[in-house]
């Protein structure tokens, strides 16, 4: 009877001992990142996509065995906080990844108050961290934020490629008037719109800011119109404000060129503004055309990962993707999680690969310090009939 | 002369909207002396059904205004069947049910349906010209349509039995009740009325604008607006309201920058409450 009971005992230490040892042995490493997006609020039909961008690209490193730190494998952990639309939601967020979640790497970040609002966290405690946008607000990115990393193209970027293309494709065009959101950064871009339409033989003949909290855009194409602009240059929307403004422009017999200096899916527009009204227009966002050849095989990825996982691809889906695909490389190129040498690491990378193709650190020109990853943009139009169609990638530099 | 018409058409579309949106918060409030800071959420949810309508049931979007209409007297009926009428004598734990109700309705809109951009079809798209100018059809007929269901809801409510009840228990609760009027019943009819407007005011201006799940704090703000201006009880003052905050919203920002047309809007309303708190056509307290 006793050795029966010993037996058991034996039997059950052999198998506890073969099922778990195993998983300890070979307990892979982590390394967490934190996203921080607006999972509620005015911006979290755009930023949802963006941490869903993130994890997809997560899940894609992991599935190629991860990052290879000193022969050591690290895997890639997701851990999301909503930023709630807010500048308080976002220091709240920031705050929780900080010091709760204990991450060392944050991805996120596109509206310029919110991005203020989590480096006041994430630069103080040494946390890397990669936005999507700077505005040019002051302080967004400086020399006085060395953890913070500038990863995508932002509005500034669009506004000379946008205007090539129009000075190119309408030349009869001689003025523009300028709509953008009144979040702060209209007064930094204002400048730069005219200096870009002088330089190209242009005139810009008024100025419309718009609420974020704007339930109507007649008032603002009216006033917009007013001016009798050759092409009403949109600089910086989001895709609900942007429907509704190509909406009224055409409705109120508006026919000439719509350029958009910004990210908006041209897909959306064409859906919501409809085939007829939305031409000519063109922004920088992306193709969804995977057989189009001049998509990168990543962006491809992009697309069939957020087709198979979550129904639809969404433009944004490319930026959180961004992000943690530059992440990994460059932490793989520091060979330590040590953020100080991550970021001296990141400043002298000569090249980078972005979703978007080859890119390159720069940024000392416009922020006074080498936190930036410049690649190249997209130039979408919809053609007459809805076709959305890629024109052309630019390379730019900051 | 095309931007004076276009902006009066406009000034007349929005005010209907906002006039539609206001009925329904004023009568619940007349009824059962409520401010049911939720009637937003549900003209913002209203929309979100009635896209749904068209997209995932194929139905056309005048019948799926009809339909979400229908729905959200229901869900209105069933606030105050199950919410609201166990409260009726407490305005502070009314205030927070409701506030209660629209976080819960917002987060579960950001959850299930904000992740992308939509629109509701418009019932009709197009142009049209009249007299030489320019003129949107699907804001003619969403303004059309709008000042329809006003002019019904007028009717019902001065011209008919069940009107003259509603009035009744929004003069004296407990006298209509010693004469017989069922209201519990009267109250439940006033949520589900008030939630058909505002669901069918979200489903109009989810054609003209792009749907987003926080579109019903900025119409809250304007039927808020239009009943201090107005005044309670006066169903012709709230049209005058909305039409001078209408054209407000649809003239002041040609000229002004920024939110100038909210901040003279709610200033006007400011000026009331302290000179005239009963509003312009409202009956003294």
């Amino acid at each position: 009877m006793r050795n029966k009971k010993l037996t058991l005992f034996v039997i059950v230490l052999l198998a506890t001992t073969v099922i778990t040892l195993p998983s300890l042995a070979f307990a892979q490493k982590k390394i967490k990142i934190g996203i921080y997006a607006a999972l509620t609020g005015p911006f979290a039909s755009a930023e949802i996509h963006q941490r869903d961008g993130a994890m997809l690209a997560a899940d894609w490193i992991n599935e190629k065995g991860g990052i290879t730190i000193k022969g050591e494998k690290y895997l890639l952990e997701t851990v999301t906080e909503d930023n709630k639309s807010t500048a308080e939601g976002a220091k709240t967020a920031s705050e929780k990844l900080v010091n709760d979640h204990k991450v060392k790497f944050i991805v996120g970040g596109t509206i310029t108050y919110i991005n203020l609002a989590e480096g006041a966290v994430t630069e103080p405690a040494k946390v890397i961290r990669l936005v999507n946008y700077v505005g040019l607000m002051p302080g967004e990115l400086t020399p006085e934020t060395p953890y913070t990393f500038k990863v995508g193209p932002s509005v500034p970027e669009c506004i000379g490629p946008s205007l090539d293309y129009l000075v190119e494709k309408f030349p009869k065009v001689k003025t523009i008037a300028m709509i953008t959101p009144q979040d702060g950064a209209e007064i930094p871009l204002t400048p730069l719109v005219e200096q870009a339409a002088q330089k190209r033989g242009l005139k810009l003949l008024s100025v419309v800011a718009w609420p974020h909290d704007t339930v109507d855009f007649y008032p603002k194409m009216t006033q917009l119109l007013a001016s009798k602009p050759d092409a009403v240059f949109v600089v910086h929307a989001y895709e609900e404000a942007l429907v509704q403004m190509v909406k009224a422009a055409r409705e109120m017999g508006f026919k000439g060129p719509i350029p958009v200096a910004s990210y908006e899916n041209p897909y959306d527009i064409v859906d919501m503004a409809g085939k007829d009204l939305t031409p000519p227009f063109w922004s920088h966002g992306w193709s969804h055309d995977v057989n189009d050849p001049q998509l990168t095989s990543e962006m491809k990825e992009v697309i069939k990962r957020a087709e198979a996982k979550m129904g639809k691809f969404h433009n944004w889906n490319l930026w959180g993707w961004n992000q943690v695909m530059i992440l990994a490389q460059v932490i793989e190129k520091a060979q330590s999680l040590d953020t100080t040498v991550i970021a001296n690491t990141f400043r002298k990378m000569d090249s980078i690969k972005t979703v978007f193709g080859p890119g390159k650190m720069c940024g000392e020109k416009t922020y006074g310090i080498k936190n930036a990853v410049c690649s190249r943009l997209a130039l979408t139009e919809v053609l007459p009939g809805g076709k959305v169609k890629h024109i052309k990638w630019t390379p730019y530099d900051l | 002369m095309e931007i004076f018409t276009q902006t009066i058409v406009n000034g007349i579309v929005l005010a209907s909207i906002y006039i539609l949106v206001a009925l329904g918060f004023a009568l619940i409030f007349s009824v059962m002396q409520i401010l049911n800071f939720a009637h937003g959420s549900i003209y913002m949810v209203g929309a979100y059904v009635c896209y749904y309508l068209v997209s995932s049931f194929g139905l056309p979007t005048w019948a799926a205004l009809l339909v979400s209409g229908g729905i959200l007297a229901l869900f209105g009926v069933f606030l105050e069947r199950f919410g609201f009428r166990y409260l009726e004598k407490d305005f502070n734990r009314t205030l927070m049910f409701s506030l209660a109700v629209i976080v819960f309705l917002q987060t579960a809109a950001d959850i299930t349906v904000g992740a992308y951009v939509k629109r509701v079809p418009s019932i009709i798209r197009g142009l049209t010209t009249i007299g030489g100018i320019t003129l949107s059809k699907e804001r003619l007929v969403t303004c059309v349509v709008a000042v329809c269901l006003l002019l019904l809801v007028t009717f019902l409510i001065r011209k008919t039995v069940l009107g003259r009840q509603m009035r009744a228990v929004a003069q004296d609760r407990d006298a209509a009740a010693l004469q017989g009027i069922n209201v519990h019943r009267i109250a439940a009819i006033a949520f589900g009325l008030s939630s058909v407007l505002a669901a069918v005011a979200g489903g109009l201006m989810g054609s003209i604008i792009a749907l987003n799940t926080y579109m019903g704090s900025a119409m809250l703000l304007r039927a808020v607006t239009l009943v201090i201006i107005a005044g309670m009880g006066s169903v012709g003052g709230l049209f005058v309201s909305g039409l001078i905050i209408g054209f407000i919203d649809a003239v002041l920002p040609i000229f002004i920058g920024g939110a100038g047309s909210e901040v003279v809007a709610l200033g006007f309303a400011m000026l009331i409450l302290l000179v005239r708190p009963r509003g312009l056509f409202g009956q003294a307290i």
